[in-house]
């Protein structure tokens, strides 16, 4: 019974992560929609890294 | 992760910066001394000296790194010319400047002025030059808040709003953030984010300014979008925090903190909590903590390209950490599924 509590508590905090990356992954992509290309003229490489 | 250790100021360190390309790393400390290190091996490029020697606590280079600015109790904003340490302009305050700021598109700068007996805590912003030299004594806009509806401003930086562009964001002593107009100085929205008395104490942005962490007294974290305010994510610490930062390139935040200065001498170095402490960005969870100060961290920086970063201590000391090949691979398995579901 042990085992399978772990393993539901597993997997919920799985589906919790997988929840957030998710909201976090929408909530960044809505951003960069906005955002112009050369904001603050930072370097393309430095760009890349916003996401 | 061996760190370098920059020696070079004989009191504590109060705040450290990476210009936008990271090849340098400003440092100030209450020793009235404004360095100046290469990041990759720690060698000392040079040293601004202030005319009088009080404590500094702020430092910025401009986004060009052709000038930057220092601040402190001599109640001026100093400019300088990175290469040669020539002073080209003295702003000058009725008390301490606690923190000052380039926008990042270079534009312009604010200087928050300590509440003091007898005269109200300011805000205050400049427009910069297109020359960087010719500055001008009057400011575009001017702050003061009333100190019986709210909390002097304790920190403040630059965001940037999708809509409507760059703004001005102000950390109270309250706890509460203000997010100011950048072109008038017209107060947009207030919140209060950590709980009272909270005494926020670092602001430090992501890379496009749209978001930023709080770090506070009351031992949290805060991440907040620049646009709505909203409290995006808490990361709880052990001690108070005084400082905070964001990781480009992982989804990574670090806190520095650590018992106040006055109990140092009663305290341990691990009871003290002298350590930088990384936390995931996205789930608010503790991944890891790098030790080595013997006194609490006052001020971190990310290197911009998110390959090092740098802590400033009470011990007088800055250590520069290069991050090694575990930190860029650490991941959680949902987001290696997400890696690979991206792939296919």
């Amino acid at each position: 019974e042990d085992v399978a509590a772990q393993s539901a508590q597993a997997r919920e905090v799985m589906e919790s992560r997988r929840r957030l990356l998710s909201e976090w992954t929408a909530y960044r992509a809505n951003i960069a929609a906005k955002l112009p290309k050369d904001l603050f003229g930072v370097k393309e490489s430095a760009q890349e890294n916003i996401e | 992760m061996r760190p370098i250790m920059l020696k070079g100021h004989s009191r504590p360190l109060t705040q450290i910066k990476y210009n936008r390309e990271g090849d340098l790393l400003f440092s100030v400390g209450k020793d009235g001394i404004v360095g100046v290190w290469y990041s990759h091996n720690g060698e000392r490029l040079g040293t601004y000296d202030g005319q009088m020697p009080t404590a500094l606590w702020t430092v910025d280079p401009h986004p060009e790194s052709n000038i930057a600015l220092s601040g402190g109790a001599d109640n001026e904003v100093h400019v300088w010319k990175v290469n040669g340490g020539e002073l080209i302009h003295r702003f000058q305050f009725e008390t301490t400047v606690k923190q000052a700021r380039f926008s990042p598109d270079g534009k312009q700068l604010f200087a928050i002025i300590e509440q003091r007996m007898g005269c109200i805590g300011q805000t205050v912003v400049f427009d910069v030059p297109e020359d960087l030299e010719s500055f001008s004594d009057e400011p575009r806009f001017l702050l003061e808040f009333d100190p019986k509806e709210r909390a002097k401003v304790t920190t403040a930086g630059w965001g940037y709003d999708p809509e409507t562009g760059i703004v001005l964001i102000l950390a109270h002593d309250d706890g509460w953030v203000t997010k100011v107009d950048s072109n008038d100085g017209s107060i947009i929205e207030s919140l209060q984010i950590h709980d009272k008395p909270g005494t926020i104490t670092d602001i430090q942005f992501s890379t496009d300014h749209t978001y930023f962490i709080t770090s506070s007294k009351d031992k949290t974290a805060k991440l907040l979008d620049v646009k709505t305010l909203n409290v995006l994510k808490t990361y709880r610490g052990e001690a108070g925090i005084n400082t905070a930062a964001i990781t480009p390139v992982k989804d990574f935040v670090v806190l520095g903190g650590g018992q106040e200065a006055r109990d140092v001498t009663t305290t341990s170095n691990r009871q003290g909590n002298f350590e930088s402490r990384f936390y995931h960005k996205i789930f608010e969870d503790p991944i890891g903590r790098v030790t080595g100060h013997f006194g609490p961290i006052n001020t971190l920086a990310v290197h911009p390209d998110g390959t090092q970063f740098a802590s400033g201590s009470e011990d007088g000391y800055i250590r520069v950490h290069n991050f090694d090949k575990p930190y860029f691979d650490f991941l959680y398995d949902v987001e290696r599924e997400a890696i690979a579901a991206s792939k296919h």
